[in-house]
């Protein structure tokens, strides 16, 4: 068995003790452990996979400590008696059966990454994180970031009056919908539909508006940006509609897709990087007063309109 | 033989329970010092200071102090490696415990000061 499939199987056995937190929870430890991995394999390529994840320890310990943690009881195992014990002993060359049959059917059909370019389909995770073009869906674990939205949900909205002297916007956010275009005004207006929330939360220094949407739940908000603002987006599982970008932009973005929608009348300077996904092409040019666009995505897709 | 054996056990378990207060003050004041860190580089930083923790004792307890908005977490994808990394800083109500742990660290090593003191007179 390959490190990858090693990788996979640990990070699934993780989800599993860890499913009593909300999936995007759960989709952020993932990739926080998954990261921790690769990036412990690159420092010391001599160290196997073996002992990266003997360091990390069993997922189920491991669980335990984000559920406690979280102030959740994780549950509890009942101490097996005599005859559970010989019965547990007696069953372990069946697990082992089952345990070598569950590998060869992860190895078989479940690749940690599924890439269908016909389709513009990603799947990760065995489709925790899924990303699906045909349908235009964007689904991490049972949640589906397309905005489809029921009552539950409570809208906001507002405009942010941006101070002359501030060149950049950064909007930080997490599990959202995203549409964004521009408009002539000299504020940021937006309108959001999410759980709870009372909205943005915009704070300026130094040049900067920090327009946080960090503390909506699965947001769905159109953000018109005033012209000359340049605005660089960080998040992790989105789905990013940018219509006619006007000023110089960056998008960093973990699972999700972005989809953008160039002005004709434009000259774009593209910079473009996916890692685990599918990109459209997107031409650089060095020409001048090209409005530079640079996005760059972890698990997913970036699309052009 | 076996009288040893458990002091030595016991004062392991000491060992064990006075790090368990302070290693969350040393987490804080490691990320304040470099402003934002990321999770193996922690575990570094920690294991040089010979506060060896174990990976899968560090994650929950950013996740922890991140709940506790002790902690602000980032993702960077500009790493050039090709997976993202997730960067914690301190928030401001981070720094406030910080400095409340350290005045409490402080005199906590006073007292223990004043009673050498007082031992040898």
């Amino acid at each position: 068995m390959n490190d990858e499939l090693k990788t996979e199987y640990y990070l699934r056995q993780l989800d599993q003790y860890l499913h009593a937190l909300p999936v995007s929870q759960r989709a952020e430890i993932i990739t926080e452990i998954k990261s921790h991995i690769q990036e412990s394999l690159e420092k010391d390529e001599k160290r196997g996979i073996e002992s990266v994840l003997n360091d990390l320890g069993a997922p189920r310990v491991v669980a335990e400590r984000y559920l406690l943690a979280k102030g959740l009881r994780p549950s509890v195992q009942s101490r097996p008696g005599r005859v559970l014990k010989w019965l547990a002993i007696g069953t372990v060359a069946v697990f082992a059966l089952i345990f070598v049959g569950g590998m060869w059917t992860i190895w078989h059909f479940s690749p940690i990454i599924h890439v269908d370019e016909s389709k513009g389909h990603v799947s990760l995770f065995n489709g925790l994180i899924d990303v699906n073009e045909a349908v235009g869906k964007v689904k991490v674990g049972d949640i589906e970031i397309n905005g489809a939205m029921n009552e539950d949900f409570t809208n906001s909205s507002g405009d942010e009056n941006v101070d002359a002297s501030v060149k950049l916007i950064k909007i930080p956010f997490n599990t959202a919908k995203l549409e964004i275009n521009y408009s002539e005004d000299e504020s940021v207006r937006w309108r959001c539909k999410s759980i709870g929330g009372s909205g943005p939360k915009a704070e300026t220094s130094a040049g900067v508006m920090n327009f946080s949407l960090d503390a909506l739940a699965l947001a769905t908000c159109t953000i018109s940006l005033p012209k000359g603002l340049a605005a660089e987006f960080k998040g992790i599982n989105g789905h990013m509609e940018v219509k006619s970008p006007h000023e110089a932009m960056k998008i960093s973005l973990v699972n999700g897709k972005v989809n953008i929608k160039p002005d004709p009348e434009r000259t774009y300077d593209f910079d473009v990087k996916v890692t685990n996904g599918l990109k459209d092409f997107f031409p650089r040019s060095g020409a001048k007063g090209a409005v530079h666009v640079k996005v760059d995505v972890v698990n997913g897709l970036v699309k052009k309109e | 033989m076996l009288g040893i054996l458990l002091m030595q056990l016991s004062l392991e378990n000491w060992k064990v329970q006075i790090k368990k207060g302070y290693l969350e003050f040393c987490i804080l004041l490691l990320i304040h010092h470099n402003g934002r860190m990321y999770g193996l580089e922690l575990l570094e930083k920690l294991a040089h200071l010979e506060l060896p923790l174990k990976e899968g004792t560090l994650y929950p307890m950013l996740n922890r102090l991140t709940e506790e908005a002790l902690l602000k977490a980032t993702w960077d994808t500009d790493n050039p490696k090709g997976h993202p990394r997730k960067f914690y800083a301190l928030t401001k109500k981070g720094l406030q415990a910080a400095t409340e742990m350290e005045e409490e660290f402080n005199k906590m090593v006073d007292i223990i000061s004043t009673l050498r003191k007082g031992s040898k007179t």
